[in-house]
């Protein structure tokens, strides 16, 4: 019968192991966090709540931009969607900061040239692309980025101080990470300026 | 057979060789010493381990009527404290309290389970709720193969049941999912872990999701086979009652557990462990296999596979009956049973069919009764001419 390591070897080497892992993935959350450039985006709460899975509010990005006439032909003609009018597309988005406030300026097939800075970022997600009425001239594009987040936990107390925030119309906005490999992780909520940031503490 | 069950047998069957006169009266205490000790216990293990289990809902239940206010920091060492104290004592009890041990490494791979679940929340980690359950079936394996713990292996198991059922909510191509893959290393970890420490349940466990995946191994084959490319959804919902794809399926599942089945009743005539449960489970199996064969089961009923049917079933029964196999005997008449009313109700089939199968079925079995009882009025003559 071949040897295997007794329990009293075996068993700590694989805890070390899985939590080891499990720090790790925590660790790389953070450093994501921390070192992929910052968006803010106006965020509006829905219900209902799933009681059965803590405490977290409900809360969904609100961004949705109009786009000019030129950029339409360009979006329209690199993903080809013909007469369509709705269009849910993996892609490209890249947006800019005009006077305080981020706007979508672009929606490519492929991952753009440029570096992200303070003012442009561009991440990779689902995309709603709606055309504007088929008889309307000049076709135009809505994009409504699908940022891939619903929810945001925290303790009871910060929970319900953001969820009273909601009812209230305070500004909520949504604080988002942009990595430099172009995921978009939720960051915090900020309520009226004040932020509820994830970080190690 | 159990060692107490054994012993009782001894016990009986003695006392008729003494008043037989077969074994002197003073060879009893002998045997009986020689037969392993009754060993019935005082159920100390088992109050240690239910105290084991509540002592840890204790703390888990008090640190989560606290959890809103501890800091996040907090939360993850509690948690990788929680996992350390439970899976190291588990560790050291090991030689002492194989019990406690297997307790303690069961709640260390469920408190294991709920740290990927909490620190998800509190770090507000991205990811699917799939690929934790996945993480923790991996983690529960592996805890219960470098602790020995039959009740850690366990619940990888099931972990892993869940796992499959989720994910296939989401991705229906089991053989282009890494998960689906992930889970056959956990259950080779399992079956590892059932041999150590030679676990019947673990054992029983193991069948059973073995006839799950050996069909949907066979499901995404045929759809390679038929349709060029594995495509488990479209081939369980909407081709299932073609003939030639449910034909090549079942065929290859009976061709599995067919054989298992004869690798049971061989492992189990050289004693080996697990054959008899294996030959139990591969029966079942087997049987339902064949009845599947005859997908689909009305307007177009086949002569042929009634008929193989109802002879498989009688070999089961006789078999199981002869060698005392009482799962492989119950379904052989499970499968009997089942044959009969499906041929009553075949649409396809007259009576003047159903009666010559069962007539022709009758024969064969009658045959083989009066060959059978031949050759044990030949035995025994044999052995009353060597006397």
């Amino acid at each position: 019968m071949p040897k295997f390591p007794r329990p009293l070897v075996a068993l700590p080497v694989v805890l070390v192991l899985l939590t080891g892992f499990l720090v790790l993935g925590v660790a790389s959350h953070i450093s994501a966090l921390k070192s992929g450039s910052e968006i803010t985006v106006a965020a509006r709460g829905y219900d209902p709540r799933d009681v059965l899975l803590g405490h977290y509010v409900r809360i969904q990005p609100e961004l949705e931009t109009v786009l000019s006439e030129e950029q339409s032909d360009r979006i329209r003609a690199n993903f080809g969607f013909g007469t369509r009018r709705f269009n849910t597309v993996n892609a490209w988005v890249t947006l800019e900061r005009r006077s305080g406030s981020w706007s979508v300026i672009d929606v490519t097939a492929e991952k753009p040239a440029t570096a992200n800075t303070n003012d442009r970022v561009s991440f990779n997600t689902l995309t709603r692309i709606t055309a504007s009425q088929v008889d309307d001239e000049p076709l135009t594009y809505t994009v409504r980025p699908q940022f891939d987040m619903n929810r945001f936990y925290a303790n009871q107390s910060d929970a319900l101080d953001i969820e009273r925030a909601i009812r209230n119309n305070s500004e909520v906005r949504l604080i988002i990470s942009i990595t430099k490999k172009g995921d978009a992780l939720l960051k915090g909520v900020s309520v009226d300026d004040h932020r509820y940031e994830i970080s190690w503490w | 057979m159990k060692a107490s069950a054994y012993r009782k047998r001894i016990e009986a069957d003695l006392e008729n060789w003494i008043s037989e006169g077969w074994v002197p009266e003073t060879s009893r205490t002998p045997i009986l010493t020689s037969l392993p000790a009754q060993t019935r216990g005082d159920g100390r293990g088992w109050i240690a381990m239910a105290a084991t289990v509540l002592a840890g809902l204790a703390v888990i239940a008090f640190i989560g009527d606290n959890w809103a206010a501890i800091p996040r920091g907090a939360k993850l060492i509690i948690l990788i404290l929680a996992v350390f104290a439970s899976g190291t004592g588990s560790a050291f009890a090991y030689e002492n309290s194989k019990k406690v041990s297997n307790a303690l490494a069961l709640l260390c791979s469920m408190i294991f389970a709920g740290s990927i679940a909490l620190l998800g929340q509190a770090y507000n980690l991205p990811g699917e709720p799939t690929g934790a359950l996945l993480f923790a079936t991996i983690a529960a394996g592996l805890i219960g193969l470098a602790g020995r713990s039959a009740a850690a292996a366990f619940a990888a198991l099931v972990f892993g049941a869940i796992y499959q059922f989720m994910a296939f909510g989401s991705d229906m191509v089991p053989w282009l999912s890494t998960g689906f893959w992930a889970l056959h290393f956990v259950i080779a970890c399992v079956a590892l872990t059932a041999w150590l420490v030679r676990s019947r349940v673990l054992v029983h466990a193991l069948l059973v999701i073995g006839i799950g995946l050996s069909l949907i191994h066979f499901v995404e084959l045929s759809s390679v086979v038929f349709f060029q490319t594995p495509d488990f959804a479209n081939s369980v919902f909407s081709r299932y009652n073609e003939r030639e794809f449910s034909g090549l399926l079942f065929t290859l599942f009976t061709a599995l557990w067919g054989g298992l089945t004869l690798l049971g009743a061989y492992g189990d005539r050289n004693d080996r462990h697990g054959a008899r449960t294996l030959l139990g489970y591969a029966s079942w199996a087997c049987l339902a296999g064949i009845a599947l064969l005859g997908i689909p089961m009305s307007a177009d009923a086949d002569f042929l596979h009634r008929f193989i049917w109802l002879g498989a079933s009688f070999v089961a029964l006789w078999y199981g009956a002869r060698e005392h196999y009482g799962w492989m005997a119950g379904a052989g008449i499970l499968s009997l049973i089942t044959a009969i009313s499906t041929i009553f109700v075949d649409l396809g089939m007259t009576l003047s069919v159903a009666a010559l199968i069962f007539g022709l079925t009758a024969i064969v079995s009658l045959v083989i009764v009066y060959v059978l009882k031949r050759q044990s009025a030949a035995t025994a003559e044999g052995d009353t001419s060597n006397a």
